[in-house]
């Protein structure tokens, strides 16, 4: 047999992109030899992927409900999926405009543009929209609202002044520049519970993707979650 | 929301035609037989959107157009006009090169005769020229729609993605395999497929009788 190196890929929702650089970099100093690979995209891409058969061996979701749908492939490998963290919605706004105090402020006309992740395949987007829909500022805000293919356009949206506002994770306004200001946290009752799952995909890396969750739900994956501003998964 | 995609789509590649053909016949025209120096230069710029990755010429496009871009007052971004100037520039070097071609291999003994019997540059142009040149116009007006009906990176970029508003048909196909909706997607593949292949067909035609 010839001996070929596999990497494992890691599919991750585009918000965890930085913890799991940091992670895989860790992991890869404790565990020397294995090698992994990533590819970040929004959760709604990633399932697309699942579905079709790419060769991705752990899927990180921004949402249950896109794990849901991959666990319907029966790709998943049973007994791994699980809860690594959670994440807060926040209202950001571009620079040279008031910020909103509140997240009812969107209704202000000044906000003319205000840009979430496409609903039906960005988790943030969803979650922003029923958020959107429970405060009821739907009629006032529906038609200035712009759709991001994953969560980091829609901030590069607001960080150009293309759009005037966006809705995006906590974690993510933490990381932009000056051209972007953070603005009100959304009430986490107006939407589902934001929870990252992560389960392994059924493939030639499953050993390896294996190995990496267990690194990632280990006190030291904890941490660099935890690093990143990301909550602890639900007990 | 197929019928939205597709009515904004067909609007889109009728309005990204008419302009381009102006373009384009006006480009290629000036080209065509011309030797200048940086005339490389020039003819490679008009080709650029041809083969630069969509995506590419979107996220240049988003930049110039957008709020802070040099042309920002257009407020063009996420619009209806954004998918126009979209398909546009993407179907634009298809036109001009097919209009300088036709351009090029007119006889110039036509347009000779034309300026002996007393006909301007303007006149010799409207009235040789272009009826002369009709069927190369002709294919490069049925490319430059093909391509304008299918365009899809530089959309996605500049117009963003939104159902009954932005949302093409390319880009509902996009959304429809994302979200597990197979039998949209396929179907709106079907239209699409459809609608090329009866565009090919015409360009070959037009090919033939020349």
């Amino acid at each position: 047999m010839i001996a070929v190196l596999l990497a494992a890929l890691i599919a991750t929702a585009v918000s965890l992109k930085k913890p799991m650089d940091e992670a895989i970099a860790a992991f890869s100093k404790k565990v020397p030899g294995e090698k992994l690979e990533i590819e970040a995209a929004a959760s709604g891409v990633i399932v697309a992927q699942v579905e079709h058969g790419a060769p991705l061996d752990l899927f990180l979701s921004a949402s249950p409900v896109e794990m849901d749908r991959a666990a319907k492939t029966g790709r998943l490998v049973e007994g791994t999926r699980r809860a690594i963290a959670t994440n807060r919605l926040v209202v950001v706004s571009r620079k040279g405009l008031a910020p909103p105090k509140t997240f009812d402020d969107l209704m202000d006309p000044r906000f003319a543009r205000i840009a979430i992740g496409n609903p039906k395949t960005v988790p943030a987007g969803r979650y922003a929209d029923q958020a959107i829909r429970k405060a009821e500022l739907t009629g006032t805000i529906a038609r200035r609202l712009v759709f991001g293919e994953n969560v980091r356009q829609v901030l590069d949206y607001v960080a150009r002044g293309d759009a005037d506002a966006g809705i995006v994770y906590a974690t993510d306004a933490a990381l932009v520049g000056t051209d972007v200001v953070p603005g009100p946290a959304i009430d986490a009752t107006l939407h589902d519970p934001v929870i990252y799952e992560a389960a392994v995909v059924s493939g030639e890396g499953t050993a390896r993707a294996k190995a990496f969750l267990e690194f990632l739900a280990s006190p030291a994956g904890l941490e660099i979650l935890a690093k990143n501003g990301f909550g602890p998964p639900p007990q | 929301m197929i019928a939205a995609a597709l009515s904004l789509s067909v609007q889109v590649a009728v309005v990204a035609t008419i302009l381009v053909t102006i373009a384009g016949t006006l480009t290629g025209r000036a080209l065509a037989h011309r030797s200048f120096p940086g005339r490389e230069v020039v003819e490679t710029l008009l080709s650029l959107p041809l083969v630069l990755p969509p995506t590419v010429t979107g996220y240049v496009l988003l930049v110039l157009l957008g709020r802070r871009g040099l042309l920002g007052g257009l407020s063009i971004p996420f619009s209806w006009l954004a998918c126009v100037v979209a398909a546009a520039v993407m179907s634009f070097p298809l036109m001009h090169r097919a209009a300088r071609v036709a351009f090029e291999e007119l006889d110039p003994r036509h347009t000779l005769t034309a300026a002996s019997l007393g006909a301007g540059r303007l006149r010799s142009f409207l009235a040789i020229e272009l009826p002369l040149a009709r069927r190369g116009l002709a294919a490069g007006i049925a490319l430059a729609f093909a391509r304008g009906l299918g365009e899809f990176g530089a959309t996605l970029m500049l117009a963003g993605n939104i159902p009954g508003r932005t949302q093409t048909l390319p880009l509902a196909v996009y959304e429809a395999s994302l979200t597990g909706e197979n039998k949209a997607a396929l179907a709106l593949c079907a239209l699409l497929t459809g609608v090329s292949i009866a565009v090919l067909l015409a360009v070959a035609r037009l090919g033939r009788h020349r």
